[in-house]
C-alpha cells in the first residue's frame, strides 16, 4: 500500500498536535498502528541483535559466534513455539500484554539455557574450540528447528504463524503491545552490557587473564550471557529468527574503530538499529507487492561476512 | 617479602610439586631453571594464585596468598603467561591499558595514563603505541604483554612480577632487553621470578637462581654457586663447562655438543636407489680453542 513520504510526515506531525493533515484517515491508520510500530521494532530488534552479537563473540573469544549460528536463537524460538502451542493450559487467564511479557521470558529462558549448554560444550581442555562450537551450534538448530516444526505441526493451524515465520524472521507482528513489552528487555542489556566491556576486552586476550588483572571472570561471563540472551529472546519472541545480524554489526563495527569493546558494543547497537531498519524497508519495497522475509535479506548480506571472515583466518593461520 | 611454605600441589593424583619452601626479599631477580617437566610453570601458577597448592602456605607481604581479595592481590603482583594469544586487533597501547582495568582509580583516570606512557617508554614500544596487536612479530607481542603486567603494578614497589619464560619467541637483543627490564624493575624494589630456558641469561641478569627438579627444589643460590657442571648434569642431562668471564666476573655455562649418528635412517632408500649411505656423524673439534678467551673456573 503506497503512502507518500509527504503524508507520512503530516500524519506524524498531526499525531503529535503539530498541524493538520491532508492524509486519508487509512493511510494515517496505516502509518500509525502498522507502520511506525515496525520501525520501532526494527530499530529494537537490531540494536538487541547488533549488542547481543557483539558480547557473545566477546565472552567466545571468536568473531564467528553468532546468535542464530550457534543455536542460541534457535532455542529462544523453541521456547517461544512451545508456549505458543500450549497457550490454552499456560495463560488463558492473562491479559494480552501480560502473555507477551510471559513468551519473551520464556524465549529469554531458551535462549539463556541453549547459551550455557553451547559454552559448556564448545571448550575442550579449558580452551573455546571454534569447530566444536559450530558443530554444537548446527546440532541445536537442527534439533530446535525440528522439535519447532513438530510443535508448529501439531498445534492448532489459526495460533501459529507458519514455520517461516520462527526460521526467517519478520516485523510484520509488530504492534504496540508487543513493541512494548519488547522495550525493557532491550533496555536493559543496552545499559548494563557497556558496563562489562572492559571485562570483554580482557576476555580477548584469555579467560585466566580477566582474574589474574583483578576482574571476576565468572561475573563478567553470567552477565554477558544474560543480558544478552535476554535481548536475543526478547527479540525472537517478536520477530522470529533474524539471522546474520549478530555477525554483520559486530565487524562492521570494529572495521568503523577499532576493537575496543567500549567503542565496539555501544556503536554496535546503533548499527544493529540503523542496518536492520534498512533491510526491513528493502524487504518489503524490493519485490512488491510481495514482501521478502527479512532473514534473506539480512542472509543475503551476512553470509557473506561469514565466508569472508572464515577465508581471512583460514590465510591467517596458514601465514 | 614473599615466603613459601612447604607447598605441594597434585594434579590427577600426579605430584607436580613436592614440598617446595623458599622465600625472596623485595629487589630479588630470582631465576626459575628446570628441565622440561620440572615443574617450573606449575610453581608460577602456584604462585600467581591461580592454582591453589594442596599443603602449604604462600605468604605475600605478610598475608596468606589464598586470603586476598582478587583486587588486592592483582595490586600486589602480576603474571605474565608463557602463551598469550591474541585474536582481536587490538592496539598495543590498548593491550598495556588493559593491565589497569582492575587495579586503576576510576576516579583518577589521568594517573592510568601515566602508567602508560611510563610503561610503554621503559619497554620500549612508545614507537608501536598505535599499531594492531596482530601486525607484530611473536617477540613484539610478547613484550607488549610484559608491557601490560608492568602497567598493572606501576605504582607499586616491592609487588611480586612472575615472569614465564619471557623471553619466548624472542631474538637475542630482545632477550637481553627483557631481562634487562625485569633487573631494573628488582633494582627499584619489585621481587621479580622469572622462569627461564637459557642458563646464560640467567646466570647474567639474575641475581639468585633456582632449579627445580622432578617437582622439588633442587639448588637454591647465587648463580656461582648454582651454575656447576655437576648440577647442569644433574638436573638436565648435559655435560658443560662454567666458566668466569673475566671482564664481567659472571658464570658462564657452555655445554658440550651432543653428537648422534642417524644410524639406520634412511637406509633401506638408499639400497633401493642406489644412493650412497650418508653419515651424520661430524669430526670432533677441541673445545678448549673455542673459549681460550676465558680461564677455567676451579
Amino acid at each position: 500500500m503506497p503512502i507518500t513520504i509527504r503524508e507520512v510526515i503530516e500524519t506524524l506531525a498531526h499525531s503529535m498536535g503539530l498541524f493538520d493533515t491532508t492524509a486519508e484517515p487509512v493511510n494515517q491508520g496505516v502509518i500509525l498502528f502498522i507502520r511506525l510500530p515496525r520501525v520501532v521494532m526494527g530499530i529494537l530488534v537490531g540494536a538487541a541483535l547488533g549488542i547481543s552479537g557483539t558480547a557473545i563473540q566477546g565472552i567466545f573469544r571468536n568473531p564467528l559466534a553468532e546468535p542464530s549460528l550457534i543455536g542460541i536463537s534457535a532455542g529462544a524460538s523453541l521456547m517461544a513455539v512451545l508456549i505458543i502451542a500450549f497457550e490454552a493450559l499456560l495463560f488463558s487467564g492473562l491479559t494480552e500484554i501480560l502473555g507477551y511479557y510471559f513468551l519473551a521470558f520464556g524465549a529469554f529462558s531458551g535462549a539463556g539455557i541453549t547459551a550455557m549448554l553451547v559454552y559448556q560444550l564448545s571448550k575442550t581442555n579449558g580452551q573455546p574450540s571454534v569447530s566444536t562450537m559450530l558443530l554444537t551450534g548446527i546440532a541445536i538448530n537442527a534439533l530446535a528447528g525440528a522439535l519447532t516444526g513438530l510443535v508448529t505441526y501439531l498445534a492448532d493451524e489459526q495460533k501459529l504463524r507458519s514455520i517461516t515465520f520462527w526460521m526467517m524472521g519478520s516485523l510484520g507482528g509488530a504492534t504496540w503491545k508487543n513493541v512494548s513489552c519488547l522495550f525493557p528487555f532491550v533496555l536493559i542489556p543496552l545499559i548494563g552490557l557497556p558496563l562489562l566491556a572492559r571485562g570483554l576486552n580482557l576476555f580477548a586476550i584469555g579467560e585466566s587473564q580477566v582474574s589474574l588483572t583483578g576482574l571476576d571472570p565468572n561475573r563478567i561471563k553470567i552477565w554477558v550471557v544474560i543480558l544478552s540472551t535476554m535481548a536475543v529472546g526478547a527479540s525472537v519472541s517478536v520477530s522470529g529468527i533474524i539471522g546474520f545480524i549478530g555477525l554483520l554489526i559486530p565487524h562492521m563495527t570494529r572495521l568503523l574503530g577499532g576493537v575496543d569493546h567500549r567503542f565496539v558494543i555501544p556503536v554496535s547497537a546503533l548499527m544493529g538499529a540503523l542496518v536492520l531498519s534498512i533491510a526491513d524497508m528493502v524487504s518489503r519495497m524490493i519485490v512488491q507487492p510481495i514482501e521478502l522475509p527479512i532473514g534473506v535479506v539480512t542472509a543475503l548480506m551476512g553470509a557473506p561476512v561469514f565466508l569472508y571472515i572464515l577465508i581471512r583466518d583460514k590465510k591467517k593461520s596458514l601465514n | 617479602m614473599l615466603r613459601v611454605e612447604s607447598i605441594s600441589y597434585k594434579l590427577n593424583n600426579r605430584p607436580l610439586l613436592k614440598d617446595i619452601s623458599f622465600s625472596i626479599r623485595a629487589g630479588e631477580m630470582v631465576a626459575l631453571l628446570g628441565s622440561n617437566g620440572a615443574g617450573k610453570s606449575t610453581l608460577m601458577k602456584v604462585l600467581s594464585g591461580e592454582q591453589k597448592p594442596d599443603s602449604g602456605r604462600i605468604i605475600l607481604h605478610g598475608e596468606n596468598l589464598q586470603h586476598y581479595k582478587r583486587k588486592a592481590l592483582a595490586l600486589k603482583r602480576a603474571y605474565l603467561q608463557q602463551h598469550n594469544p591474541i585474536s582481536m586487533a587490538f592496539t598495543v597501547k590498548e593491550v598495556v591499558m588493559m593491565g589497569r582495568y582492575g587495579v586503576g582509580n576510576p576516579s583518577a583516570p589521568e594517573l592510568d595514563l601515566v602508567a602508560l606512557t611510563e610503561t610503554l617508554e621503559v619497554c620500549g614500544l612508545t614507537d608501536l603505541a598505535e599499531r594492531s596487536m596482530l601486525s607484530l612479530s611473536g617477540g613484539e607481542q610478547q613484550r607488549v604483554h610484559l608491557a601490560r603486567v608492568l602497567c598493572q603494578l606501576w605504582n607499586n614497589k616491592e609487588a611480586l612480577l612472575l615472569l614465564d619464560e619471557p623471553t619466548n619467541n624472542m631474538d637475542l637483543q630482545f632477550q637481553h632487553q627483557t631481562l634487562a627490564i625485569a633487573a631494573a624493575l628488582a633494582k627499584k624494589g619489585y621481587m621479580v621470578i622469572v622462569v627461564l630456558h637459557e642458563v646464560n641469561l640467567a646466570a647474567q641478569y639474575a641475581s639468585r637462581i633456582i632449579i627445580l627438579k622432578d617437582g622439588r627444589k633442587w639448588w637454591d643460590g647465587t648463580p656461582a654457586e648454582v651454575l656447576t657442571p655437576q648440577h647442569m648434569y644433574t638436573a638436565f642431562g648435559i655435560h658443560a663447562q662454567a666458566y668466569t668471564d673475566q671482564r664481567s666476573l659472571k658464570t658462564i655455562i657452555v655445554p658440550q655438543e651432543i653428537r648422534l649418528d642417524a644410524g639406520e635412517f634412511n637406509s633401506n632408500l638408499s639400497i633401493q636407489h642406489q644412493i650412497p649411505h650418508t653419515n651424520f656423524k661430524t669430526s670432533s673439534t677441541d673445545q678448549n680453542e673455542t673459549i681460550n678467551l676465558l680461564s677455567v673456573q676451579a
